[in-house]
């Protein structure tokens, strides 16, 4: 039995070609076939190509191959998948992070979401002063300066 | 032209925006000292972080953990505690280490500390009890209750502290035997704004309170330890105080005759109360639990537990208390004399005993500083279970 495939098509026009076990790690894909049957190309316009490429790298890593013994068996271990992901968003610049955050809740594809999230968290805002935070997400500040300086107050120890 | 390209880049950046709701996922992972300092970013972040919506997502994300305080009193009257935690996530702890990030006042750990969804509830010498959140630091004193017939030298009060998961609702109950009046008055207080003490009147047999046995709260239940005031002074006989947080209503219920409450301890049983009755535990390896399987008709079960023999030598001849049960049902056991010989060597350890299993382990506590290894020490411990996860709700909101 051949394997379908499923065509993608970026906010670019890069088009990708992917399996369907691939692409259906997202919940949104889906939803787009069914609205779209009568088109073969799924059309993604939030998302630009080389986050695209990203998403697929990610998703083909971690498709669940049916074998032939019938059950379900992950390509890679736990451990293995685990190093995998730290080392593909280490690899990243802020900008195609918040990029691929935006992309994973676009297509719903929980793991990466949740994967992202925690990265943009942990490295991203954590250990982060407030300046630092506001600069990193684009915040403007609404505080006035009394505001503010009452907000620290109430919360000095979160400071040190 | 290197400007422009630089006005560029930045103008890039810019373009992208986390919307609000992506970013409150982003928060959700965050610590709790973050949080409390990124109240500060913006008045929306502020406002978000102190919504309920975003504090209860914040409960179910966090990380459970054990937490236990010691104090050696060779050191004066009211130590500086050490807090010691688990590792997270871990069922069955193996041991304890001291956890420096962890701040509690003295006097809250130092008295028995109730933790309820990330709140610690203490009471210093019968005094009104105060709310602890040692995730956000925050520490409010409850109001004074106001009654007649109370003298200041009056030391036999109970308080205890329970969630209503029904209403999402904090209450502490007080539990005050009245010696001249041979009452007991009950006070209620739901933990919300502009909150005070309501005298509640339960249509039961009185009874008085036992002041230094911690009640235990079970599914929206709080239980407590109780004796009819007429028997109190002619012969121990006990009853169970059940508190219906939702309702307000009391109830007592009979302990079971052979239960020898003195050396019984209050357990939480697959999500029903029991008595686990340590009497026959150093010398026999045995104990005995009195399961409340029904608490409408006040039906009690009873079985015997035998230690397993490769596990006696951990309860040879060394009194046991029972501290609290955790969250995945088993009974932390700690020695009423915490200096145990081992050859030369004093260690320091508790037991987690799991009922259902019948499996006894030893846990060990690591990083006790050098010179509480004397002779002379004297240290008391606290466990606070505090295992059901840290909250960010802001006192201020619900007191």
């Amino acid at each position: 039995m051949s394997k379908k495939n499923i065509v993608l098509k970026s906010s670019n026009g890069i088009i990708f070609e992917v399996e369907e076990a691939v692409a259906l790690q997202s919940e949104t894909i889906p939803y787009m076939i069914e609205d779209d049957c009568a088109n073969d190309t799924i059309p993604l316009a939030n998302v630009t190509g080389d986050i695209l490429a990203l998403v697929i790298e990610y998703c083909k890593k971690h498709v669940v191959v049916a074998d032939g013994d019938g059950g379900g068996s992950s390509s890679s271990s736990q451990e293995d998948l685990k190093n995998w992901d730290a080392q593909f968003m280490n690899d990243l610049d802020q900008s195609k992070i918040f990029n691929l955050l935006l992309a994973a809740d676009f297509l719903n594809i929980k793991t990466l979401f949740d994967l992202t999230c925690q990265f943009v968290a942990d490295t991203m805002i954590k250990g982060k002063s407030v300046e630092e935070v506001r600069r990193t997400l684009n915040i403007e500040k609404d505080y006035t300066s009394e505001e503010e300086a009452k907000a620290r107050q109430e919360n000095e120890w979160a400071f040190k | 032209m290197d400007l422009s390209s630089k006005q560029k880049k930045r103008s890039q950046s810019r373009e992208i925006q986390i919307p609000m709701d992506v970013v409150t996922e982003v928060l959700t992972r965050l610590p709790a000292k973050s949080l409390m300092r990124f109240k500060c970013v913006s008045k929306l972040w502020a406002s978000l972080i102190r919504s309920q919506y975003f504090t209860s997502r914040f409960q179910m994300v966090s990380s459970q953990r054990l937490y236990m305080s010691l104090s050696n009193h060779s050191e004066g009257p009211n130590p500086n505690p050490i807090i010691l935690s688990s590792a997270p996530h871990a069922t069955t702890p193996s041991s304890f280490v001291v956890n420096h990030n962890l701040t509690i006042p003295r006097r809250i750990c130092n008295y028995n500390p109730q933790y309820i969804r990330g709140f610690m509830c203490s009471s210093y010498n019968s005094s009104i009890p105060r709310i602890y959140n040692p995730a956000t630091r925050q520490l409010v004193t409850l109001p004074d209750i106001s009654s007649t017939y109370w003298s200041p030298e009056c030391n036999d009060t109970l308080y205890c502290f329970g969630h209503d998961p029904v209403h999402d609702q904090y209450k502490v109950i007080c539990s005050r035997f009245l010696t001249t009046r041979r009452k007991t008055e009950q006070w209620v207080l739901v933990l919300k704004r502009g909150a005070s003490w309501k005298k509640a009147s339960p249509a039961l047999v009185d009874f008085c309170p036992v002041y230094y046995r911690p009640g235990l709260t079970i599914n929206g239940v709080i239980y407590y330890l109780g004796m009819p005031y007429y028997t109190a002074h002619v012969t121990y006989s006990y009853v169970v105080v059940s508190f219906d947080i939702g309702s307000e209503e009391f109830k007592t219920i009979q302990v079971p005759g052979k239960c020898i409450v003195e050396n019984a301890f209050l357990v939480e049983y697959g999500r029903k109360l029991a008595f686990l009755d340590l009497t026959s535990l150093h010398a026999k390896g045995t104990m005995d639990l009195w399961v409340l399987e029904d608490a409408e008709n006040k039906e009690w079960s009873s079985k015997a537990l035998v230690l397993q023999p490769s596990q006696l030598h951990l309860v040879n001849n060394i009194d046991f208390t029972v501290n609290g049960t955790t969250q995945s049902g088993k009974v932390v056991l700690i020695p009423r004399d915490l200096k145990i010989p081992s050859g030369l060597i004093f260690s320091f350890y508790i037991l987690c005993y799991d009922l259902q299993r019948n499996d006894m382990r030893k846990i060990d506590i690591q990083g006790i500083p050098e010179h509480w290894f004397s002779k002379k020490t004297r240290v008391s411990i606290e466990m606070m279970f505090m295992d059901q996860s840290e909250s960010i709700v802001d006192l201020g909101d619900l007191y």
